[in-house]
């Protein structure tokens, strides 16, 4: 048994589940956030458990270093009220608990039964030598044998870029110019 | 592996305990004349009305959404990087591919407008 | 020894350090930009006023430690610890001697201060947000939003410095250097090579934008808006701010050293084997001397900027993140990438 990465394991686990509940449970947007980004640098731990040392960085720098950013960003200058945002549909609560007991008694069952056989899947334990989970390991991955996934990926990309254009062209209806002063507010 | 990342939980605990006994300090072996005025948040002037606080908010937005795009890109580049000099020719085509197709979408926001008034 | 009690007694050392090292910079910085511009600078605490800092950081406690009226509790007391915090830890992966003298020996060393640099945006944020003041806010956002776009600068220039050593461990780009020597006398650091200097310049000017330097610090310094994101913080926590900015700077210094400058290793003449015997002891702290004397070469030169450069307009300065600076990264890379590309006749 690898102690370091069996507490590591707990702890990292123990914190995301606590900070993913801590999100939906939060009535301040910022305080759900700023819980959002535990859960995803836990996550982050996690796949240092798994000797995924290059996705562990990344995970943290584009998840909570940009996307919990932008909703940040969103929260804070819609400065919404605490009253204003609890849903007064509660059953939606209840229907979501169900959800996650089924979701969670599947995949109990799938990990319990392991991989398929003849498959080629193969479950790695941590502390497994063979994989370091640097920068090269995922580079040969990536350029090698999936060079057509990652082309899609710019496409993807270039499509977000041009609905990030749209959405900035919405104009509010009403709203107008600032007339004159060039430079920001 | 995650052996090395140990010093760091330790670093962050230092670090946190310093920055957290000098706030503590503060607030013991401060003075405490709690004022209404003291309290009020500093403010000498005036909050834009209407409209033009929506038009200027949603700049902040598309520098944060255009961000992620380009961070996304750039997680793409540093594998590449490392392993440039191996891949060779084909890796750089690979990525001269990609690059080219974000540079094109970089084109097409500068020329729509995004990096204004950011 | 236990590596676990090493560890924990680099890791508090090198802290130690970092904190003596923010002290020096509040004096220095407050000396020399008085010097630059024709004036004394502090000389009334101590000789040459160098008990400035103590006064500073005693004076700073001594304040009423104000919490203003509908703050956010815990997101006010959470942002200057968690500036602080991350300031400190981006220290972590910086080779500052030979192997063995750095905190955390990580594969992936430059990826992680990136990730940091990526996190003290949430200093800024939070600290802007929990004081319940539209103008901290307002100061928040926008330093949050010049940061973000500068961070774009700086992973493109660093990618560059990748490309030529070929890993993100930042142990192996400083041996690197070791490794080539230059000719003689010349060191073979990255900084000698023409095709990285565009990266070196986007790096530094990104790094002053990361650390709300002059001639980026608008959003915490126009007049209207107060002082920024930490308009409504006093005493302690006021502190710990600027510490966070000061570590940062420390920490931004050393990686300029690590990538361009060639970490601990001297300038040939330094080097650990031809260091004469009777050194002795001396010749195990040669190589940390070194460094931080480089690093505190970057340091006086932030020091330098600041006293002599005006404040960038917001408009200007998100301007030339986004519209210049990204370009001549990339430009960069595809430079590099062509040359290597011919010089190794992949054709």
């Amino acid at each position: 048994m690898a102690w370091p990465h069996v507490t590591c394991f707990g702890i990292s686990s123990a914190l995301a589940i606590t900070a993913a509940v801590m999100v939906v449970t939060r009535r301040n947007a910022v305080h759900a956030a700023l819980w959002l980004a535990v859960a995803l640098v836990s996550t982050g731990v996690l796949y240092l458990t798994l000797s995924a040392q290059f996705l562990a960085v990344l995970q943290v720098i584009i998840y909570a270093g940009a996307i919990v950013v932008l909703f940040l960003f969103v929260v804070m200058l819609l400065n919404v009220n605490e009253d204003q945002a609890t849903d007064r549909r509660r059953w939606l609560a209840v229907v979501g608990l169900a959800l996650a007991l089924v979701w969670g008694a599947g995949t109990a069952l799938l990990l319990l039964a392991g991989p398929p056989a003849g498959t080629g899947l193969v479950v790695r334990t941590p502390g497994d030598v063979a994989l370091r989970g640097t920068a090269e390991e995922l580079a040969r991955a990536v350029f090698e044998h999936h060079a057509l996934a990652f082309e899609l990926v710019s496409l993807i990309l270039l499509a977000a870029m041009a609905g990030v254009i749209a959405l900035a062209r919405r104009t509010p209806r009403g709203a107008e110019e600032i007339p004159g002063k060039r430079g920001s507010p | 592996m995650l052996e090395s990342y140990f010093p760091i939980l330790v670093m962050g605990v230092f670090a946190a305990a310093v920055a957290g006994g000098m706030c503590l300090l503060a607030r013991l072996v401060g003075p405490r004349h709690a004022t209404a005025q003291k309290a009020e948040p500093y403010e000498c002037g005036m909050w834009p009305v209407g409209d033009a606080r929506r038009r200027f908010a949603v700049k902040f937005h598309v520098v944060a959404m255009l961000f992620i795009l380009f961070d996304v890109e750039l997680a793409f580049f540093y594998p590449w990087a490392v392993l440039f000099r191996d891949l060779r020719l084909f890796g750089l085509i690979e990525m001269g591919i990609f690059t080219a197709i974000l540079v094109a979408a970089y084109a097409y926001v500068w020329r729509a407008g995004g990096f204004e008034w950011d | 020894m236990n590596p676990v009690l090493l560890a924990i007694i680099k890791a508090a050392v090198v802290v130690f350090f970092n904190l003596n090292l923010v002290a020096l910079m509040v004096y220095l910085e407050r000396k020399l930009v008085g010097r630059i511009q024709h004036r004394v600078g502090p000389n009334r605490a101590g000789p040459f006023g160098l008990l400035q800092p103590m006064a500073d950081i005693v004076k700073l406690i001594l304040k009423e430690d104000v919490t203003p009226r509908g703050a956010d509790r815990w997101i006010y007391g959470l942002a200057p610890i968690l500036a602080a915090t991350l300031a400190f830890i981006g220290y972590a992966p910086i080779p500052f001697g030979p192997p063995g003298w750095q905190v955390a020996d990580i594969n992936v060393g430059l990826l992680y201060m990136l990730m940091i640099s990526s996190l003290t945006v949430y200093g800024v944020m939070l600290g802007g947000w929990a004081s319940n003041s539209k103008y901290s806010l307002l100061g928040a956002l926008r330093s949050s939003a010049q940061m973000i776009s500068y961070e774009l600068g700086l992973a493109g220039a660093v990618v560059a410095v990748v490309m030529v050593s070929g890993t993100l461990d930042l142990r192996s780009i400083v041996d690197d250097f070791q490794a080539q020597g230059g000719l003689g006398w010349l060191p073979g650091w990255n900084i000698a090579s023409p095709l990285l200097w565009p990266s070196f310049i986007v790096f530094s000017i990104c790094a002053y934008a990361e650390l709300n330097r002059v001639p980026f610090d608008l959003p915490e310094a126009e007049g209207e808006l107060g002082a920024g994101f930490h308009t409504e913080y006093s005493s302690g926590r006021f502190a710990m701010f600027f510490m966070a900015e000061y570590a940062g700077l420390a920490t931004m210094s050393a990686l300029a050293v690590t990538l361009y400058f060639g970490g601990w290793s001297g300038l040939g003449w330094f080097d650990l084997d031809r260091l004469p015997a009777w050194l002795g002891w001396y010749s195990t702290i040669a190589p940390t001397v070194i460094f931080f004397t480089k690093q505190m070469v970057f340091m006086v030169g932030a020091i330098w900027v600041r006293a002599t450069l005006p404040r960038m307009r917001y408009d200007q300065l998100m301007n030339l993140g986004w519209k210049v600076l990204i370009p001549v990264a990339t430009a960069n890379l595809v430079a590099l990438a062509l040359f290597e590309a011919a010089s190794q006749r992949w054709f």
